[in-house]
């Protein structure tokens, strides 16, 4: 009998474990059919989740804990058992603001130095940043880089909300001075020629957890099967997606109008590390843009959502001590655990580690056959769970 | 006594914006005024002060959207997006119609529920004229194809028009398929042998 998954998904890089699932027929092999929602908005997708219309989605991580936390506009418990990507999200700035911000831009992920930029600029009048969403990944790095640079967020930055695919445009027409979006779109401004590059969000922090599986609890408890079919399939794909041969392929079907609909060159940049900087198109090399791969990319840190809950809880207007136990709750890696136990994977000792403490690859299970990339912040800082 | 609601819906779609106020109108004696531009949005829902929002679900510019009202909220008037969680059946058939509706804080579940039903039934309303649009579109097209086809069977087999549809039925049933299949079929070779 093959199950059906109901899935959202906005169009974008990221959203590739679950569109190469269903189209590479590794959800068939679950017995599982992926029935695939294109949504525009992530109010969109929040609410059809909430209210049981999809039963999984992919999701900003940030939102899965704001939605969990009663602090979206529709409140609803959701697990997240899975991490679909780390990393991808990129900081351009058009050329105006450029230009009329004094001479040379900092180099390329030179975190710092970018810090120090949006503080100095954002002295004279906040720095109108373009984002997909208040709850994101986008939004928590931009504050923490700032924050910790000795800056004031709130009063440094203007975050100005619409989707992906829009914020070309609004950058265009001069509303905001940068954005922050995730692949493939800040390419594309790049590649038109209206924005210059300054960093990946892997610059701010390099395992960050960008989009997630978000499931409806309720959905999860009465499909406990089929949701593992579902994680089994979205990881099979994770390790494929990181098989050296298979970016040509990843891309060409991604780029297809039905999912993220553009070129399939602007959808390349990002996964193979190479992207455009500037109008003057030299390349630049970020192996950590955005990162698919085995459970050193998909494993739902509990850690990692702490380190989210904790430093976007004062601007949510919730106590960290809330923040931090609903983000235990909402990541899941027992859920993770329990649907790859059949497929004898090397899994981590404990569902948390010190976050920002991997400098370079290094083994992290029990035997030594799991290997976790780096996980550094900027400003090397060390975060710790609890 | 006159219902002081006052209502804005947010559609770029004039027709199916027409089709809520209309809706809403033999409802009750509501304020209704209708934004078809999402540019200048903050600005304009500031000045409006409205009591209720109908916006589409499927509208890319919500998530603007509801950044714009979260930035009112500090005000005296905070907007948040009505949730009846009592009646999670009511919230499903609205958001599978596309409607979300945003309401003040402290307005009463009773005078949300018959503004949100109205704007469900003429959201499906809506749904069904599309549809209806369609296909009848489609039905004109698949009828010059069908006399196209008739046209070019009677040149070349010298037949009347009668005996071209009955050549071309009999082929489609043969062959179990649709007669405009057959007729589309026989329209593109012949264009191709020209």
């Amino acid at each position: 009998m093959t199950r059906s998954v109901t899935c959202g998904f906005v169009p974008l890089t990221d959203a590739a474990p679950l569109v190469l699932a269903r189209e590479l027929g590794f959800a068939e092999e679950e017995g599982l059919d992926i029935v695939l929602k294109k949504e525009t908005s992530w109010s969109s997708i929040r609410d059809k989740l909430a209210f049981g219309i999809y039963d999984a989605a992919h999701l900003l991580s940030p939102m899965a804990l704001a939605m969990s936390l009663g602090k979206e506009q529709v409140d609803s418990k959701i697990y997240v058992p899975m991490v679909l990507n780390l990393n991808g999200n990129s900081l351009a700035f058009s050329q105006r603001f450029l230009s009329d911000n004094g001479a040379g831009p900092p180099a390329f992920n030179a975190a710092r130095e970018w810090a120090d930029f949006l503080i100095r600029c954002g002295n004279k009048r906040p720095v109108r940043i373009g984002v997909p969403f208040m709850h994101s990944m986008h939004v928590a790095l931009l504050r923490y880089l700032v924050a910790q640079s000795g800056g004031d967020p709130s009063r440094m930055i203007e975050f100005s909300v619409a989707p992906p695919f829009i914020l070309a445009e609004v950058l265009r027409s001069g509303e905001v001075d940068g954005v922050f979006v995730g692949a493939p779109w800040a390419t594309g401004m790049i590649d038109d020629g209206h924005a210059t590059l300054a960093l990946n969000g892997s610059a701010i922090w390099a395992a960050a957890p960008e989009k997630v599986l978000g499931v409806n609890r309720r959905w999860a408890s009465e499909n406990a099967d089929t949701l593992d079919r579902l994680i089994r399939a979205v990881f099979r794909v994770q390790l494929w997606m990181a098989r050296p041969g298979s970016l040509h392929t990843m891309c060409e079907i991604l780029a297809q109008p039905n999912y993220v609909g553009t070129s399939s060159d602007l959808i390349q940049q990002a996964i193979s590390g190479q992207m455009i900087l500037d109008r003057n198109g030299s390349i630049v090399t970020d192996n950590l843009a955005i990162r698919f791969g085995g459970v050193s990319v998909s494993f739902p840190w509990v850690s990692a959502a702490q380190w989210i809950a904790v430093n976007e809880a004062p601007y949510w207007g919730v106590d960290c001590e809330t923040a931090r136990k609903t983000a235990s709750e909402c990541f899941r890696p027992d859920i993770y655990r329990r649907a790859l136990a059949a497929l004898n994977v090397p899994m981590p000792p404990s569902n948390r580690k010190l976050e920002g403490s991997i400098d370079r690859p290094s083994d992290a299970s029990a035997d030594g056959d799991l290997v976790l990339g780096p996980d550094l912040f900027f400003d090397g800082a060390v975060f710790e769970p609890t | 006594m006159p219902d002081s609601l006052h209502i804005v819906v947010i559609d770029p779609n004039k027709q199916r914006a027409f089709l809520i106020v209309d809706g809403l109108r033999d409802v009750s004696d509501f304020k209704i005024s209708v934004i078809g531009e999402t540019t200048g949005l903050a600005r304009r829902l500031a000045s409006l002060e409205p009591d209720i929002i109908l916006i589409d679900i499927e509208n890319p510019s919500r998530d603007s959207f509801e950044q714009i009202i979260t930035a009112l909220g500090p005000t005296e008037r905070p907007v948040a997006m009505f949730v009846d969680q009592t009646d999670e059946q009511a919230m499903r058939t609205a958001i599978e119609a596309g409607v979300s509706a945003y309401v003040v804080d402290g307005l009463r579940k009773e005078r949300v529920m018959p503004v949100l039903q109205t704007a469900v039934a003429r959201f499906h309303a809506f749904g069904r004229l599309k549809a209806e649009l369609a296909a009848t579109k489609t039905a004109l097209a698949e009828r010059k194809t069908i006399d196209r086809a008739k046209g070019l069977l009677m040149k070349a087999r010298d037949v009347s028009e009668e005996e071209a549809y009955a050549l071309l039925r009999k082929t489609a049933m043969d062959q179990g398929r649709r007669v405009c299949d057959v007729a589309d079929g026989l329209v593109t070779a012949a264009g191709l042998l020209r």
